[in-house]
């Protein structure tokens, strides 16, 4: 175990909502090249867990470094360079546009006084197109669609380039096809360079196809968390959601279906 | 392409700066003894032994005049920028957290009392900032700070200091009352020296100029701006006393004038975007012109009477700006 190669570590941590643990002595550690998945049930506290994660919220104990760093001990600039954070939702109480959006990823690279270089324009540029939303560019963002906004988000976030991306439900309003442009999209980004992802999925099928690892947060602090195929079973699903699951396999894989 | 936002940047401040050097000529010309162009010039330009009247005309009353009106125009408009953006909440203007209401009740209470001018301005600025501490310690209590909680402790606060002004005003004698309704509408006849409220607007702008970027994420959300690398209680606080100081000396200068700090962010949002890089300083330009504009109206639409200016900043601003919103454009 390198250094370089841990973009996430933590060690003995302990996160809570006011009286309830979400996770209890969590030992977690993201490398390059991985993909995660973060399941749980509606409220056990996967946003809270990323915004942690992300510096945005203390833990109530414990260590959480990033690329071997102390996060306590990163300013917020640096922490922007190396970990970027995609939010269920976004708010737009103020008027911007499309591509003003993309160019907020540059802020962590820009110094007080500086303008977004023609560089910057570009790399924005690229992850619009990247996004198919290039037409929209001059559009501002109270007239988008739910999905549309949605991968705007994600657009923001590949221009912010970081290391690590933190996902809340990446899927969030995007009709089949486009979930699967997206999560196909992210996968590619993953694997250019020294980078991993860490996402809250709903959808079991989605995390198995495109996760290589998971993390089961079953309430109570309990953490199950590891490689995907010891971890998503049928056994810990089903715990993990109350519900019993189909499971049906073929050539193409595993599935599994609600009862 | 027109839309590169520095481009934009540039071809906006030189309009309203040119917008702002015309109004100060008009805003110069206008009044009981009206002047043409090439004898303001005369009297600009005049070095003789003996001083001529317009040219004493202009050093003495019109000129400092004109300059604290432009200067409290461009503190309000900025002030009211920084407002919306700290409470995230397009409705929030320099007043809402009470520091008018604050400065208010100190000046109300020099004239009560019969003091001179010098106690009116240091029982404004004594009041403006008294009113800022409390709010500031109130929102703050118990750790946790929301931009609601800040927002409903200033709209508590400025509901007191109302309460006070009214008491105020019932209980002073009838010929006091006529100065005090001034004050409280915002005027300029007694604005003295436009020095301090000058500096103020330049050190203002020097500050906030940095933090532009930083305030237009600010305006996505308190999370979105710190998981960009915002450091967001800082800038909070900070914009919060810049802000207050801002309103503090505008208020000190010539009273509560409404409308600029509200409408003048708005004006230019509706055009420009909410790029702060170009907000802050477009607002202050408009606004400062707006307000001398809608001053040298005051002192004479119906000379030799006067009328608050902030009579006419509402009159002028509420078509305007329902207007714009009507036409709802932005390109």
């Amino acid at each position: 175990m390198t250094k370089t190669s841990a973009l996430l570590t933590t060690t003995a941590l302990d996160v809570t909502i006011g009286q309830q643990p979400i996770c209890h002595a969590l030992e977690l550690e993201i490398k390059a090249g991985e993909r995660w998945a973060m399941l749980g049930r509606n409220g056990v506290g996967k946003s809270t867990l990323l915004h942690t994660l992300a510096g945005l919220r203390p833990a109530l104990s414990g260590e959480i470094a990033l690329q071997g760093e102390p996060l306590k001990q990163l300013k917020p600039q640096q922490i922007a360079q190396r970990l970027g954070l995609l939010f269920q939702q976004q708010d737009d109480s103020f008027p911007s546009s499309v591509m003003e959006t993309t160019l907020i990823g540059r802020h962590p690279y820009l110094k007080p006084w500086q303008w977004e270089s023609k560089i910057d324009q570009e790399k924005a540029l690229a992850a619009l197109q990247q996004l198919q939303l290039e037409p929209l560019a001059e559009r501002i963002t109270t007239t988008l669609s739910g999905g549309e906004r949605q991968r705007l988000a994600i657009a923001t976030l590949l221009t912010q380039e970081p290391a690590l991306m933190l996902l809340d439900e990446p899927t969030n309003h995007l009709d089949i096809h486009h979930q699967i442009a997206v999560l196909n999209q992210l996968q590619q980004w993953s694997h250019q360079g020294e980078r991993a992802l860490l996402m809250t999925l709903h959808d079991i099928n989605l995390a198995l196809r495109y996760c290589d690892h998971a993390m089961l947060l079953f309430g109570e602090g309990e953490v199950v968390a590891g490689k995907s195929e010891e971890v998503l079973t049928r056994a810990n699903l089903e715990r993990l959601y109350l519900h019993p699951l189909f499971s049906i396999s073929g050539e193409w894989g595993q599935a599994y279906l609600p009862r | 392409m027109a839309s590169h936002p520095q481009t934009k940047l540039i071809l906006t401040l030189i309009s309203l700066t040119a917008a702002a050097a015309l109004s100060l000529v008009w805003s110069l010309s206008r009044g009981s003894l009206p002047l043409s162009v090439s004898e303001l010039w005369q009297a600009w330009s005049h070095a003789g032994p003996e001083p001529l009247m317009a040219q004493q005309l202009i050093t003495e009353l019109r000129l400092p005049r004109a300059l604290s009106a432009f200067a409290v125009g461009g503190l309000l408009a900025l002030a009211g920028a920084l407002m919306q953006t700290l409470l995230r909440n397009p409705l929030a203007d320099p007043y809402v957290l009470g520091i008018s209401g604050g400065a208010a009740v100190g000046a109300l209470s020099a004239m009560l009392l019969g003091l001179g001018s010098f106690w009116l301005t240091s029982g404004s600025v004594l009041g403006a900032l008294l009113s800022m501490l409390l709010v500031f310690s109130l929102a703050h209590g118990s750790g946790s700070w929301t931009s609601n909680r800040l927002l409903l402790t200033g709209v508590v606060i400025s509901a007191g200091w109302t309460a006070l002004i009214s008491f105020m005003l019932a209980v002073s004698a009838d010929n006091t009352l006529r100065g005090m309704l001034f004050w409280l509408m915002g005027d300029f006849g007694q604005s003295g020296n436009p020095t301090v409220a000058l500096l103020t607007l330049g050190i203002g702008v020097l500050l906030c100029l940095p933090l532009a970027r930083n305030l237009t994420l600010l305006g996505r959300g308190e999370l979105q701006a710190q998981a960009l690398g915002v450091n967001v209680t800082r800038l909070r606080w900070a914009i919060y006393f810049i802000a207050a100081f801002l309103t503090a000396v505008a208020v000190t200068q010539a009273g509560s004038i409404g409308f600029i700090g509200l409408v003048v962010p708005h004006l230019i949002r509706l055009l420009l975007g909410n790029d702060q890089r170009l907000l802050l300083p477009a607002s202050v330009l408009l606004g400062g012109t707006l307000l001398l504009c809608a001053d040298t109206l005051a002192r004479t639409v119906i000379a030799p009477q006067q009328l608050p200016v902030g009579v006419i900043t509402a009159m002028l601003g509420v078509p305007v700006f329902l207007y714009l919103l009507r036409r709802g454009n932005h390109p």
